[in-house]
């Protein structure tokens, strides 16, 4: 199934699976935004130092690709009712929802397509909102990928080790016991 | 007085009963089409926005586009964004617009930010409706200023400005404004009085102005424009509270029977030790002896390139922590605001209301913010 990443995911697997962008069987897709995101020059000191060394590998959709019609519904829609204040039922307190995140669940709602993020807001207005239950953790993404044979156990445990050292967000028990079913081995990892 | 309202769109439930009729169907038919009960559809009609996939599913029923079932109408949220205006020029619409797009990214902040404080209501309450007289203004000023902890006879620098500025339950906020000659703006936003400080801003261009836009905020006209009169106030609520009279007096004694480029070389060693323009100065210096003429403009201009802009200020280092650090000093009520949501923002929503291009930097900030949030600090519940 065709997955959307957001900055964060894309910083957790890209050296996982540095063709995640560029090969077809990794079903992966993001937008210029995020690209923007990941290359331009950070203010403060580097968390991913080695982000650079991706620039080529990070193919993201232009805006001509991603505004079809369906797409520009959607993003009307929640631009809308964000607009008029929609209060997340789960927190009693009103969305709020970056342009990014706006256009990334508009972009899987047209397609589809799954997300892959960790944001606790957006996932909680795409399944209150739109019914949108399509996510999947960076963690859930490495077990489609091992399943697939699209990459090693040895591509991830150095990774792993390090979302722990950058104090990335903690992944779900059920990505983590799926994981550990399929490789047999301990998830050392967030 | 104009009012002039920020504008946004509002649910027409009703639009969808006069849609039916023209396609001759029954309630319980649109229902059926969308997969909902026709108790849904009542509900829509009398009020209640539908979920984003009705919407969808409605719009798409009823052939039109979801806008269609919007009405626009006018936004009580946020107050019309006011600029300093400077004698007969007008503000220019385009500016207006601007400033209430860049307002309402902050609406949901504020609107989730309901147990905030609120101005001072002591201080409202003697400006009032009324303008009030030169003498008020100015014993108001000298309040200010005990307010922000400034020495008597000191000039406010603008650290103090943003000290006093917290002080009266104004929240402030940096952004990058498109137009450069706009260093602030002042708007409500669900009752928060809050000052939009552009980071282009020469630090000393800022001080004035910052002052300026607290007396809108003091003379809070209820969403109503600010008539000339009200700017005229500002300013000399602004120019009152920068410099205190002895500080002006003491200044021109300093500088008395000096030839011109003497007086300029004293008065910008002035303007460095304490922060403030050239132009100030001399403008109060005037108040004083109306025939002082001493022409100040290529002198101020290059002093001030002496001086960083408030986003250099902010930006200093390469380190979140210190910016963190510094985003409390000078605007710790948004700050607050900011880390009492921090469980619902994401880093690519702190990326945008901190203005931070990349979301990467914003979670440098959000890890930072968490930090201190769980070491107590602050005064975080």
């Amino acid at each position: 199934m065709l997955t959307i990443c957001d900055t964060c995911s894309t910083m957790m697997v890209i050296r996982i699976a540095p063709q995640m962008y560029t090969g077809e069987p990794y079903e992966c897709e993001t937008l210029i935004e995020i690209r923007h995101e990941i290359l331009r020059t950070q203010k403060f000191k580097e968390k991913y130092p080695w982000r650079k060394e991706f620039k080529d590998k990070i193919h993201a959709l232009s805006d001509t690709q991603v505004n079809t019609g369906g797409f520009k519904n959607y993003l009307d829609v929640m631009q809308i009712l964000l607009k008029n204040i929609t209060i997340d039922e789960a927190t009693g307190k009103a969305f709020n929802l970056s342009q990014v995140d706006q256009k990334i669940l508009a972009r899987a709602l047209d397609k589809q397509a799954a997300i892959c993020t960790g944001d606790k807001g957006l996932i909680r207005f795409a399944k209150q909102e739109f019914e949108f239950t399509n996510i999947i953790s960076s963690l859930g993404l490495v077990n489609i990928w091992l399943r697939k044979g699209l990459i090693q156990l040895n591509d991830v445990r150095l990774v792993f080790d390090d979302w722990k050292k950058l104090g990335e967000a903690s992944q779900p028990q059920e990505d983590i016991k799926a994981f550990e079913k399929l490789t047999r081995m301990k998830y050392s990892g967030v | 007085m104009t009012k002039l309202k920020a504008e946004d769109m509002g649910w027409e439930g009703l639009k969808i009963k006069m849609l039916i009729k023209d396609r001759g169907w029954t309630l319980q038919r649109l229902a059926t089409k969308i997969g909902v009960s026709r108790q849904s559809v009542t509900d829509w009609i009398n009020g209640q926005i539908p979920k984003g996939h009705h919407l969808i599913s409605l719009s798409q029923c009823l052939g039109v586009t979801p806008a269609d079932l919007f009405t626009p109408k006018p936004d009580d949220s946020i107050s019309v964004p006011a600029h300093r205006k400077r004698g007969s020029a007008k503000i220019k619409p385009a500016t207006t617009a601007e400033a209430f797009k860049l307002a309402k990214e902050y609406k949901s902040l504020f609107f989730n930010d309901a147990a905030g404080a609120r101005l001072t209501d002591v201080w409202k309450l003697e400006l009032g409706e009324a303008t009030p007289d030169p003498l008020s203004i100015k014993s108001i000023a000298q309040e200010l200023r005990s307010e922000s902890g400034i020495s008597p006879d000191n000039p406010m620098n603008y650290r103090y400005v943003f000290k006093m500025l917290d002080k009266l339950g104004l929240v402030v906020i940096f952004r990058n404004f498109h137009e450069p000659k706009t260093y602030a703006f002042y708007s409500k936003i669900y009752g928060r009085h809050v000052i939009f400080v552009n980071t282009d801003t020469n630090i000393m261009d800022l001080i004035f102005a910052l002052l300026h836009e607290a007396g809108h905020a003091l003379l809070d006209r209820n969403g109503e424009t600010f008539s000339d009169e009200d700017e005229s106030v500002c300013d000399h609520l602004a120019g009152y509270v920068q410099f205190p009279d002895s500080y002006v007096d003491d200044t021109y004694e300093s500088i008395k029977g000096l030839t011109p480029g003497e007086q300029i070389n004293k008065l910008k060693y002035r303007c460095r030790k304490y922060g403030h323009s050239l132009h100030g100065v001399v403008t109060k210096i005037k108040g004083i002896n109306p025939v002082f003429d001493l022409s100040v403009h290529g002198a101020d201009t290059n002093l001030k390139k002496e001086f960083p802009s408030m986003g250099q200020v902010l930006f200093e280092t390469s380190d979140a922590r210190e910016y963190v650090d510094k985003l409390f000093n000078f605007t710790p009520s948004f700050m607050k605001i900011i880390i009492s949501q921090l469980d619902t923002l994401s880093y690519k929503k702190l990326a945008e209301l901190l203005e931070l291009e990349s979301t990467l930097d914003a979670l440098e900030v959000h890890e930072e913010l968490t930090r201190r949030k769980k070491a107590g600090r602050d005064n975080i519940c």
